[in-house]
């Protein structure tokens, strides 16, 4: 086996630059007093703009509100008279059905209502599924899965 | 709309309704006759500007319609939160009476022993338990 001439790893000359091992402060731009001016002022301008902003929204708040406002009796005068013109065609068609049937009265069950302390005259309002007995199953649908696609 | 909050009853304000829808239809006709253009456009821009039919985005056609509206019909559009502050109607209907509840007394008296015992009418609510 051949002789393997090893070399030695040394220092460089001079010797290794001596470890920097005391703090070393980061250079400050402010100081406390400085910071706690800028996060004053900072922060009041970006109330102030909060504010600007504010104001603006709720005038477009307002805006939307009155164009509701002004139309809601329009809609309401229209869906309560097809909303009672549905309720007709519901008991038009429960007498027409249960015709043959002898002792059934149209609202009750034989003659039982479904109160007994609600007046007779007093409106109420029928579950969905009885409100849209008599239509199409696409009427029904509709409104049953109004939810899924709003 | 007094009439609808007051009475809760669709029935009884069906004749106010038709005055409204009347009314609308009156309105909407007059602007088919002379601001029809204008109309269209606004409608067109609210449809198609933004999902919630913003109004922010349509002030040029809005001011179109406003300046047709004043030349042509002598309407002037009223000022910010008009339709929202509270208005006072008068009315000739009367006001609906307060719904009262029944009274009951403390303890209502038990029924005597002889009272007639009848079987349910309509059966049994847990008649899949017999």
């Amino acid at each position: 086996m051949a002789e393997v001439n090893y070399k030695q790893d040394m220092p460089p000359k001079g010797g290794y630059a001596p470890i920097v091992f005391q703090n070393i402060p980061v250079k400050k731009y402010f100081n406390g007093y400085t910071m706690f001016a800028g996060f004053a002022a900072i922060t009041s301008f970006s109330f102030y703009m909060y504010y600007q902003n504010f104001k603006r929204r709720r005038l477009l708040k307002i805006e939307r509100q009155d164009a509701i406002n002004a139309l809601e009796p329009i809609l309401l005068a229209e869906r309560d008279r097809s909303y009672l013109k549905q309720l007709r065609r519901n008991v038009e068609e429960e007498a027409e059905l249960m015709k043959n049937v002898p002792g059934w009265e149209v609202g009750t069950y034989y003659g039982e209502p479904i109160y007994k302390t609600v007046p007779k005259e007093k409106l109420l309002d029928p579950i969905l599924e009885e409100y849209y007995a008599h239509t199409s199953e696409k009427a029904y649908d509709d409104k049953a899965n109004e939810f899924l696609w709003r | 709309m007094l009439c609808r909050r007051e009475e809760k009853d669709p029935r009884k304000c069906l004749d106010e309704g038709k005055a409204v829808t009347s009314c609308a239809l009156e309105f909407f006709r007059q602007v088919k006759k002379t601001c029809r253009e204008p109309f269209e456009a606004y409608a067109h821009c609210l449809e198609y500007s933004s999902p919630e039919m913003a109004f922010k985005y349509c002030r040029k056609t809005q001011a179109a319609l406003d300046n047709c509206m004043m030349d042509k019909m002598g309407l002037d559009r009223p000022e910010l939160g008009y339709f929202s502050r509270p208005r006072v109607h008068k009315t000739q209907r009367p006001k609906p009476e307060p719904e009262t509840l029944p009274k009951y007394p403390n303890q209502i008296p038990s029924l005597p022993d002889d009272f007639p015992r009848e079987p349910a009418k309509h059966g049994s609510r847990w008649f899949f338990f017999n």
